[in-house]
C-alpha cells in the first residue's frame, strides 16, 4: 500500500503555541521545508511520528516531550493519501483522555475515532512502531544518516526482499555455522593475514623445537661416535706400541749400544792420560833444551865479557881525555862572559843619565801646562761667582705680575663699561678733554671730563663704581710693590731679568762642568803641579844619543847571552864527560867481576865439555819418549771418533725410548680423557636422545599435519559457505542493488553497492575495485546511507507500496558537487515516491527545486 | 630329563617411545625392562635354567649407563638362571662397544656375553654356538662359521644367531641373509634366531622367538618367548610374555553394516584396555550417519585405551540422496554440503566431514 503526506498541522507542540504551524499542499513528489535553526523542523517530524504511531491517551516519554511549553496538550492533524483514499488524522494528546479521529477527505466525514482510528492508521501506514516497517527505514532524522541500521530496519529490508527469495528466513543457522568456523579457524590462523596462531603456531613451534633437539642430538651422537672411533684408533696404537716384543727389541738394542759406548769411553779416557804424558814429556824436553841453551849462553857470555872488560878500559881512558878538554872550554867561556857583563853595566849607567835629563825636560813642560790650566780654571770660577750672584737675587714670579696686570686691565675694562659715553652726533667743533670729536665718534668719560662745544665748555662728571676702582687700585699697588721687590721698572724688565737668571743658572752648570774638565783632580792638585820645584841633573848628558846607547846595550846583552850559552854548553859537556868517566870505570869493574864469577861457575874447559855431553844425552832421551807417546795419542784419537759415534747412537736410542714412553704416556692420557668424555656421553645416552628426538619430531609433525588438515578443511568449508552465502545474498539483494545502482551512478559515478550478511552496505564497488564502507570519508558514508534508503524507497514504490522518505537536515557532509548530484538523485526518487526534505540551509537547497513548503498558522478544521 | 631352555630375542632395551605421552612413554619403558622379570618367571615356571637371547638385547650401540646397567641388575637378581646374551645388529660387539663397557665393569656370574664365535657349554652334552655381530654390517652370513665350529662328539649343538633369513627379518644386512637350512647344514639341533620381532619358523629347527614385549604396530605374533626342549626342537612352545598389546586393525567399512559390528574385533579383544595400543586403519565407504556412530566409537576408544591411532583418511563417506546433508533445513548449509560432496578432492571431503562434525556438535 502506498502512502503520501498531503498536509501537516500542529499546535501546542513544544515551541509551537496556539497559533501552531501548518504545512499544506505537500506534493506527491519532492517537497522542501527550508527554515532556519530553532524553527521546529525536528518538532514537526516528531509530531508526525507521534500522530501516526502513538496513542492519544499515551503518557510515554516521547509524547510528554511534545507537550507545549505552557503544558498544553499537543494537537496534530495530518492529511495523507493511501490506496484507500485521502484521509485526515486528527489527534489531541492527553493522558487518559486524548482524542483521535480519522476523516475522509475532502468530505471530512469521520470514519473512525479513538482506538479504531489509531488501528486503522497503523494499518494504512503498514507498521506498528515508528522504527518498524518502511517508514522506520525511510525516515532519516538528524544525525541518523550515518548510524548502522537497527534490527527492525534490517528486518524491514529483509521483509521487503523476502518476496524475492523464499528461503530468506532459513539463513540464521548458516550464519551461526560461519561464526563457529571463524572461531575454530582463529585457533589456527589470524583472520586478516592468515598468519599461524594458537594451535597451529604451537604445532609449528613444536616441530621447530623437535627439529632443533634432533639436530642437537645428532651432533652429540656424531661427537660420541668420533670419540669412540678415536678411542679405538688410540687403543690400537697403544697396543701396537706397548707390544712386549717391540719393547724388548728396543731395550736390547739400547743395551748393546751402551756396552759398545762404555768400551769406547774407557779407551777415550786412556787417550786423555796419554795426552797428559805427551804434555809432560814435551815439558821435560823443553826444560832440557832450556838447560842446554842456558849453558851455551853462559859460555858465550864469558867470551863476551872477556872482550867487554878490555873495551871498558879503553873507554875509560878516552873519557878522561874528553873531560879534560871540556873543562878548558868551560873556562874560556867564563872569561868572555865576565868581559861582556862589564860592558853592559857601563852602558846602563849612560842610559840612566840620559833618562834623568829627559825626565827633567818633561817635568818642565808639564808645569807650564798646569800653570795655564790653573789660569783658565780661575777665570771660570770668577764667571761662576758672577752667575751665582745673578741667580741668587731671589725669586721672580712673572706669571703673578702678568696676573696682576690682567686684573688691572679687567678692572679698567669694567670701568670703561661703566663710564658714560659722549658721542658727537653731527656737526663739528666739539672736543672732549681737548680732543676733537668727529661726527659719529663716541668717547668714554671717566671721572671728570671737559667737553668743549663750540665756545662752550662743559664739565662732565661721571660717577663710577667704587668697588671697581678699588679693585683696580689694589692690583696696581700690588704690581708696583712686586716690581720694586724685583728691582725692575716694568713687567717687560721683569721678564728680561727672569731670562737673565735662567741664563746665569745655565752658565753655572756649564762652568762647573768646565772646571771639572780642567781640574778633574781638584784645584789643589793643579796648583801643586803648577808650583812644582824642578831639580836639574848634574853633569852633562851622554855623548851618544839614547837610541845609540840602547842599541849598544842590546847588542852587548845578546852577545852576553850567547857567551853564557856557550859557557853552559861547555860546562854541560864537562859534566857529561865526568859522568861517563865514572860510568866507564864502574862498568869495567862490573864486567870484570861478572867475568870472574862466570869463569868460576863454568869451570875448566874439560868441565865444560862433560857438561855439554850430559845435556845433549838427556835431550835425546826425552825426545824418544815423546815420540812414543805421540804415536799412542794418534792411535787413541782414531778410537775417539768411534766412541763419539757410539755415544751418539746411545743417545739416539735413549731419546727414542723416551719418545716412546712419552708417546705411550700421551696416548694413555688421551685415552683416559676420551674415556672420561665417553663416560659422560654414555651417561646421557646419545642414541636414546637422538631416537627420542626423532620420535618427538615425528609426533610433532603428525600433530602439525593434523592441524594443517583441520585448518585446510576449515578454510575450504568457510570458503564454500561464504560463496554460497554471497551468491544467496546477491540474489536476495538484487532488487535493492538494482534500485540503488542508478542512484550510486548519479552520486558517485559508475558503481554499485555490495551488501553484507547483515544486509547493510559494506562496500562500494567502483571500476572493479571494492572499497570498504568503513574506510570511506564521513561524507561518502552519509551519502551511501541516504542512497540506500532512497533505493529502498524506490523498491517500495516499484511494488506499489510507496512511502514518503523524509530527510531531516541530512547531507550535512556533502560538498557542493556531491550535493548537486544528490539533488538529482532525490529528483529521480521523487518521480516515484514522495520525498520531504527538511533543511536549515535555504540557499544551498535552492538548487534542489521541488515544492517549497511555506509554514502557515494552524486553523483546526475540526 | 631332556635339556630345555628359553629362546628369546630383540629386547631392544632403551627404546624411548618419545612419540607417546610422557605417562605412556614411561609405562612402555618400564614394561620393556620388566619383561626380564616375566621371562625369569616363565623360565622358573617351566623349570628352565638357561635363557638364550638371540641378539639386540639393547636398542642402541651406545646406551646410557642407566639403560645399560638396569637390565643387568634385573638379570643378576635372577641368580638361579643363566642368561646368554648375543650381540646383534643394534648392539654389535667390537672395540669400545657396550659389551666392553660391561666387561670393564664386570658381569655377574650368571650373565654371559657371547662376544666371540666360540662354542660354550650349557650343559655336559650341550653347547651353544654363538654368531655374534661385531659391526653394524658384517657383510656375511654370520652363521657360516657354524659349519666349521668344532664341538666334541655327541654334544648337542645349539646355534644362536641374529639376522634375516630369506623373506624374513628387519633386513639389517639384506645382502647376506642367514641360510634357513643352517641347522641342517651345520648339524644344529636348533637354531635360535633373533631380528624378526614376531614368533616365526625360519626353517627346519630354526625359529625366530620374536620380542617378548612388542614395540610397534605389526601383526606378527610378537610378545612371547619360545620354550625349546630337546627332541621337540621342531615345535618349540610359545609362551606369552607381553604386558602391552600393540594392535594394528585394518577395517573396511561396508554400507549397511553396523559400525559396532565392524569394530567387533577391536571392541571384544581379551586384554586390559589400559594396556592396549591401537592403530586402526579405516577404509571403505560409509554413509555419513554411520560415520557419526563410528566417531562415537572412536571417542570411546580414545578414552579407554592406552593409545589410539585412528586413521580414517582412507575412509570414504557416501553422500547419497539418503544420507547427505543436502536435505538440511538450512538451505545455505544444504547447498554448502552439496557443493563439497560434488568435489572429489580430499580437502573437500575433509571439509564435508568437518561440516558434519560441527553440525553434530551444535
Amino acid at each position: 500500500m502506498s502512502f503520501c503526506f498531503d498536509a501537516i498541522r500542529l499546535r501546542y507542540v513544544r515551541g509551537f503555541g496556539a497559533e501552531g504551524v501548518a504545512l499544506d499542499n505537500l506534493s506527491p513528489g519532492l517537497n522542501v521545508l527550508s527554515q532556519p535553526n530553532e524553527f521546529g523542523k525536528s518538532t514537526i517530524l516528531a509530531a508526525m511520528k507521534a500522530a501516526l504511531f502513538y496513542k492519544a491517551t499515551a503518557d510515554s516519554k516521547v509524547v510528554r516531550s511534545l507537550y507545549g511549553f505552557d503544558g498544553d496538550p499537543p494537537e496534530i492533524e495530518i492529511d495523507f493519501t493511501t490506496d484507500k483514499g485521502a484521509r485526515r488524522l486528527s489527534k489531541r494528546f492527553r493522558k487518559g483522555r486524548g482524542e483521535t479521529k480519522l476523516f475522509e477527505r475532502p468530505s471530512l466525514k469521520e470514519i473512525a475515532r479513538e482506538a479504531d482510528a489509531e488501528r486503522e492508521v497503523l494499518r494504512l501506514v503498514g507498521a506498528d512502531k515508528p522504527e518498524n516497517g518502511p517508514g522506520g527505514l525511510l525516515w532519516v532524522e538528524q544525525g541518523s544518516a550515518l548510524s548502522d541500521l537497527e534490527a527492525p530496519q534490517k528486518a524491514a529490508i529483509a521483509e521487503a526482499l523476502a518476496s524475492e527469495v523464499s528461503e530468506l528466513s532459513s539463513s540464521e543457522e548458516a550464519l551461526r555455522l560461519g561464526q563457529t568456523i571463524a572461531r575454530e579457524l582463529a585457533e589456527f590462523e589470524t583472520a586478516k593475514t592468515g598468519k599461524p596462531t594458537k594451535k597451529l603456531l604451537a604445532a609449528l613451534t613444536d616441530v621447530d623445537e623437535a627439529e632443533a633437539a634432533l639436530a642437537t642430538a645428532e651432533t652429540t651422537l656424531t661427537t660420541a661416535q668420533s670419540y669412540r672411533d678415536r678411542l679405538v684408533s688410540l687403543n690400537a696404537e697403544l697396543r701396537e706400541r706397548a707390544q712386549p716384543g717391540n719393547v724388548a727389541r728396543d731395550e736390547e738394542e739400547l743395551a748393546q749400544a751402551r756396552t759398545v759406548a762404555q768400551e769406547l769411553r774407557r779407551k777415550a779416557e786412556s787417550l786423555s792420560h796419554t795426552e797428559q804424558t805427551v804434555t809432560r814429556l814435551n815439558g821435560a824436553k823443553d826444560q832440557a833444551l832450556d838447560r842446554l841453551e842456558r849453558w851455551e849462553r853462559d859460555v858465550k857470555r864469558l867470551q863476551e865479557l872477556s872482550e867487554l872488560v878490555g873495551m871498558a878500559a879503553a873507554n875509560e881512558a878516552e873519557m878522561a881525555d874528553e873531560a879534560g878538554m871540556a873543562k878548558g872550554q868551560s873556562e874560556e867561556c867564563a872569561a868572555a862572559v865576565t868581559s861582556l857583563e862589564l860592558h853592559q853595566k857601563s852602558l846602563r849607567v849612560s842610559l840612566r843619565r840620559a833618562d834623568a835629563f829627559e825626565r827633567f825636560a818633561q817635568n818642565q813642560a808639564r808645569q807650564d801646562a798646569a800653570q795655564r790650566t790653573l789660569a783658565e780654571v780661575k777665570k771660570c770660577m770668577a764667571d761662576k761667582n758672577a752667575a751665582a750672584a745673578i741667580v741668587g737675587r731671589g725669586a721672580l714670579n712673572v706669571n703673578a705680575l702678568r696676573e696682576l696686570e690682567r686684573d688691572i686691565l679687567v678692572a679698567e675694562a669694567a670701568l670703561d663699561a661703566a663710564s658714560p659715553e659722549v658721542e658727537l652726533v653731527n656737526g663739528a667743533d666739539a672736543a672732549l678733554d681737548g680732543v676733537d670729536l668727529e661726527p659719529g665718534q663716541a668717547r668714554r668719560v671717566r671721572g671728570e671730563a671737559k667737553l668743549t662745544v663750540g665756545a662752550a665748555e662743559l664739565l662732565v662728571r661721571a660717577s663710577l663704581p667704587r668697588d671697581l676702582i678699588e679693585r683696580r687700585d689694589r692690583a696696581r699697588a700690588e704690581l708696583a710693590l712686586q716690581l720694586e721687590a724685583a728691582g725692575v721698572q716694568s713687567i717687560d724688565q721683569a721678564e728680561a731679568e727672569a731670562a737673565a737668571r735662567r741664563d746665569a743658572s745655565l752658565d753655572l752648570k756649564r762652568l762647573d762642568e768646565e772646571i771639572k774638565r780642567l781640574a778633574p783632580k781638584g784645584l789643589s792638585d793643579l796648583e801643586t803641579n803648577a808650583a812644582l820645584e824642578l831639580v836639574e841633573p848634574e853633569g852633562e848628558p851622554p855623548d851618544e844619543p839614547r837610541d845609540e846607547l840602547e842599541r849598544q846595550l842590546s847588542d852587548t846583552e845578546a852577545g852576553l847571552e850567547q857567551a853564557r850559552a856557550r859557557l853552559n854548553g861547555a860546562r854541560t859537556r864537562q859534566e857529561e864527560f865526568d859522568k861517563k868517566l865514572i860510568v866507564s870505570r864502574a862498568e869495567a869493574q862490573v864486567r870484570k867481576q861478572e867475568m870472574e864469577q862466570l869463569a868460576l861457575d863454568l869451570g875448566t874447559d874439560e868441565d865444560r865439555a862433560a857438561a855439554r855431553k850430559e845435556l845433549e844425552r838427556a835431550i835425546t832421551e826425552q825426545a824418544a819418549q815423546l815420540a812414543e807417546a805421540e804415536r799412542a795419542v794418534i792411535e787413541l784419537r782414531q778410537g775417539q771418533k768411534d766412541h763419539e759415534a757410539a755415544e751418539r747412537r746411545v743417545k739416539r736410542l735413549e731419546e727414542a725410548k723416551a719418545n716412546r714412553e712419552r708417546k705411550l704416556t700421551s696416548l694413555k692420557v688421551e685415552i683416559g680423557q676420551l674415556e672420561g668424555q665417553l663416560m659422560q656421553v654414555y651417561q646421557q645416552g646419545p642414541e636414546e636422545s637422538r631416537d627420542a628426538a626423532a620420535e618427538r619430531l615425528e609426533s610433532a609433525q603428525a600433530r602439525l599435519d593434523r592441524c594443517e588438515a583441520r585448518r585446510s578443511a576449515l578454510k575450504r568449508l568457510k570458503a564454500t559457505l561464504d560463496a554460497v552465502q554471497s551468491e544467496r545474498r546477491d540474489r536476495l539483494l538484487k532488487p535493492l542493488i538494482e534500485a540503488t545502482t542508478p542512484l550510486i551512478d548519479q552520486v558517485f559515478g559508475v558503481g554499485a553497492l555490495r551488501f553484507g550478511a547483515d544486509l547493510t552496505p559494506h562496500s562500494l564497488e567502483r571500476e572493479g575495485v571494492l572499497q570498504d564502507v568503513d574506510t570511506l570519508s564521513a561524507g561518502a558514508r552519509e551519502q551511501i546511507a541516504i542512497v540506500t534508503r532512497l533505493g529502498m524507497a524506490r523498491l517500495y514504490a516499484g511494488r506499489g507500496q510507496g512511502v514518503p522518505i523524509i530527510l531531516d537536515d541530512a547531507l550535512i557532509y556533502a560538498d557542493d558537487g556531491r550535493t548537486d548530484r544528490l539533488f538529482d538523485a532525490l529528483q529521480l526518487v521523487a518521480e516515484e515516491t514522495q520525498v520531504i526534505v527538511l533543511t536549515c540551509h535555504e540557499r544551498r537547497f535552492d538548487a534542489l527545486g521541488g515544492n517549497r513548503l511555506e509554514p502557515k498558522a494552524f486553523l483546526p478544521s475540526v | 630329563m631332556a635339556f630345555r631352555f628359553l629362546h628369546t630375542a630383540d629386547w631392544q632395551l632403551g627404546k624411548p617411545f618419545a612419540g607417546f605421552s610422557p605417562d605412556l612413554s614411561s609405562s612402555l619403558r618400564d614394561a620393556r625392562l620388566a619383561m626380564i622379570d616375566r621371562l625369569a618367571a616363565a623360565a622358573r615356571q617351566e623349570g628352565v635354567q638357561h635363557v638364550l637371547v638371540a641378539g639386540d638385547v639393547w636398542d642402541q650401540a651406545m646406551p646410557s649407563d642407566r639403560v645399560l646397567l638396569q637390565p643387568v641388575d634385573r638379570m643378576a637378581a635372577a641368580a638361579d638362571l643363566e642368561w646368554w646374551l648375543l650381540p646383534g645388529n643394534h648392539d654389535p660387539a667390537g672395540p669400545e662397544s657396550l659389551w666392553q663397557r660391561l666387561a670393564a665393569r664386570g658381569l655377574p656370574a650368571n650373565i654371559h656375553a657371547l662376544v666371540d664365535a666360540t662354542p660354550v657349554a650349557l650343559a655336559d652334552d650341550v653347547m651353544v654356538l654363538p654368531a655374534p655381530w661385531t659391526s653394524k654390517r658384517p657383510g656375511r652370513d654370520t652363521t657360516e662359521i657354524f659349519e666349521t665350529m668344532p664341538t666334541p662328539a655327541g654334544v648337542k649343538r645349539i646355534g644362536l644367531a641374529h639376522g634375516g633369513v630369506i623373506g624374513f627379518g628387519s633386513d639389517p644386512d639384506a645382502s647376506h641373509p642367514i641360510d634357513p637350512n643352517r641347522a641342517e647344514k651345520s648339524g644344529l639341533s636348533y637354531l635360535a634366531l633373533g631380528d624378526w620381532h614376531g614368533t616365526k619358523e625360519a626353517g627346519p629347527r630354526a625359529w625366530y622367538a620374536g620380542t617378548p614385549e612388542p614395540d610397534r604396530f605389526r601383526n606378527n605374533e610378537a610378545g612371547a618367548t619360545l620354550l625349546v626342549e630337546e627332541g621337540q626342537e621342531q615345535h618349540p612352545k610359545r609362551l606369552p610374555t607381553k604386558l602391552f598389546s600393540w594392535e594394528m586393525h585394518q577395517i573396511t567399512a561396508e554400507r549397511g553394516r553396523d559400525p559396532h559390528d565392524l569394530m567387533r574385533g577391536v571392541l571384544d579383544a581379551d586384554w586390559p584396555a589400559h594396556q592396549r595400543l591401537l592403530q586402526i586403519d579405516l577404509s571403505g565407504r560409509l554413509p555419513i550417519e554411520e560415520r557419526r556412530k563410528l566417531q562415537m566409537i572412536e571417542r570411546d576408544l580414545a578414552a579407554r585405551m592406552a593409545y589410539l591411532d585412528w586413521r580414517d583418511r582412507g575412509l570414504e563417506i557416501a553422500f547419497s540422496a539418503d544420507d547427505t546433508l543436502d536435505d538440511h533445513a538450512d538451505p545455505v548449509i544444504a547447498e554448502t554440503a552439496r557443493r563439497l560432496a560434488c568435489d572429489e578432492d580430499r580437502e573437500a571431503k575433509a571439509a564435508l566431514l568437518l561440516l558434519d562434525d560441527l553440525l553434530s556438535a551444535s
